[in-house]
């Protein structure tokens, strides 16, 4: 299986007025954390454009569907990596639905996702930067042939979210009436390598911090996941390993943390929020989310 | 010969009305997927344009096999812009062409119905050939299938109430699993293809709990 359906806990969703991003809330944090996105062995990521270009392979011409870029450069769109993101904390929290017009957070009232993430009109707490290139030369780009995609079937995948893992794309050969991987043939410029950004927060609290963290995959061992950004997740694709590099704090008090103290701090927010009233009853839900995600064949 | 920018709107206004009169209706995004690169740069390069067209209609990349009506979309744009591109205007002319058409593009379908409404008539599986008489079906009243409150724009089935019941409020009929004919498959692909993204989706997820029901007649529905 390469689709996964996955539907959060029932429960009311809890709003109140959201956390001001405008002025310094006592005992939450404020700061930059930079980090590093890198594909590992066997993944790509696929920023799409919409755009077909004449590109250059080992076997000559191509038309393909291009990567993202920014002033020539390969860039993954920091708003892209914000929606993952989102996407995995509003699976787990009592959040709404933001497509959903008839039950929607407002300025003045706000789920816990749109007081972090913010709504049309609120900016919130959290932002993140294009995604570019680590260092000159860390990431190659490649024209790759993908299976061609398709409309999935609703019907076969339940829940309110749904999640690729790892698996390569298959299709059922109705003849011989066995499961077979399905062809490749669309051709799509990929990025493999190591990128960086950098997520600015505002007046988070730990716990909020703690499950942000948790939501880019960097939990303990058990909730660990790529983090799947781009195109061609259906082909088990778009994987990318998150790494904290760097952690600036500007309140409540200024320090910058890097390597294993920018780690340690990280690990420490993410343990406050397994052992917060959240991380009782979102935790399995965590679990279940990671074992989806990381499987494969 | 400089081309004055009405000429050029009348261009575009001829080369909208081919890509979005056509068996194949090409959609503004996809014009642009293929000419966003000449149109982008500030040299551009009409050899390239040519190339990448030329390389399209071959079939590489893949871009022809999609489906969803994406790939004809392709190959009708292609033709098309092939034509732009032998004739005698400058690249300047022809960005201002390409970009003028994908506006054109863009107002007509935000100008017109919503969808194509198809002629009403009776349902046919995908593998029964046009020559076949369809079986005259009885029409199922449109009240039986539209779902309170929503208006459907589009050709809708029609379901035979052999074995009615109601699912989340919403009258759909339904028929145990053993009645359902290949057919049905063939017409919850079409269902699924010809209704707006909401509908499909209150659609789908009826069926996913249901599975099964027997088609006897799709019809267009007037609001």
């Amino acid at each position: 299986m390469a689709r996964h359906g996955l539907s959060r806990p029932q429960g009311p969703i809890p709003r109140q007025s959201p956390v001001p991003h405008d002025r310094w809330q006592p005992g939450c944090f404020s700061g930059t954390l930079l980090f590093s996105l890198a594909t590992p062995p066997g993944q790509f990521v696929s920023p799409g454009t919409g755009r077909l270009v004449l590109t250059e392979n080992d076997s000559g011409e191509v038309v393909a569907q291009q990567a993202a870029r920014a002033a020539g450069h390969p860039v993954i769109p920091g708003s892209g990596i914000k929606g993952a993101v989102r996407t995995v904390f509003e699976l787990l929290s009592f959040s709404c639905d933001p497509f959903l017009a008839a039950d929607r957070c407002t300025r003045a009232s706000c789920c816990e996702a749109c007081s972090l993430f913010g709504l049309l009109g609120w900016s919130g707490r959290v932002s993140l930067g294009d995604a570019v290139p680590a260092r000159p030369g860390s990431v190659q780009v490649q024209v790759r042939k993908v299976p061609i995609p398709w409309q999935p079937d609703g019907s076969k995948t339940g829940g309110d979210f749904r999640v690729y893992d790892l698996e390569e794309a298959r299709m059922l050969d109705p003849e011989r009436k066995v499961w077979m991987k399905r062809p490749k043939e669309l051709a799509r410029e990929v990025f493999t390598g190591e990128l960086e950004t950098r997520m600015t927060f505002w007046n988070a609290t730990p716990e909020e911090l703690g499950r942000l963290f948790l939501s880019m995959g960097l939990g303990p061992e058990e909730t660990r996941f790529l983090l799947r950004l781009g195109g061609v997740k259906y082909d088990g694709q778009g994987g990318v390993q998150v790494t904290p590099r760097v952690l600036r704090l500007t309140s409540p008090r200024r320090a910058t943390l890097e390597a294993e103290e920018c780690e340690e701090r990280c690990a420490r927010w993410v343990r406050m929020a397994r052992e917060s009233a959240w991380g009782s009853r979102f935790w399995p839900r965590l679990e279940e989310l990671a074992n989806a995600l990381q499987a494969t064949d | 010969m400089a081309v004055t920018q009405t000429e050029i709107l009348k261009k575009a206004e001829q080369l909208a009305s081919t890509l979005a009169g056509g068996t194949t209706k090409v959609g503004k995004n996809v014009l642009l997927s293929i000419v966003a690169d000449f149109m982008s740069s500030p040299h551009p390069d009409r050899e390239r344009l040519r190339r990448t067209l030329q390389l399209l209609q071959e079939g590489n990349g893949g871009h022809t096999k999609r489906g969803g009506g994406y790939g004809d979309q392709i190959r009708a744009a292609v033709r098309e812009v092939a034509k732009e591109l032998g004739a005698d205007t400058s690249d300047e002319e022809l960005k201002s062409l390409f970009g003028w058409t994908a506006r054109l593009l863009l107002v007509r379908r935000e100008g017109s119905p919503a969808r194509e409404v198809k002629k009403p008539g009776p349902w046919k599986p995908a593998s029964q050939s046009r020559s076949e008489a369809p079986a005259v079906l009885p029409a199922v009243p449109a009240s039986t299938v539209l779902p309170q409150g929503r208006i459907w724009d589009d050709a809708l089935l029609g379901w035979h109430l052999s074995s009615p019941a109601i699912f989340r409020g919403k009258e759909v009929a339904v028929c145990p699993p053993e009645v359902a004919p290949p057919e049905l498959l063939a017409a919850l692909k079409m269902l699924k293809k010809k209704t707006e993204l909401r509908c499909k989706a209150e659609v789908v997820k009826a069926l996913g709990g249901l599975r099964v029901a027997r088609i006897v007649d799709w019809r267009k529905v007037e609001k």
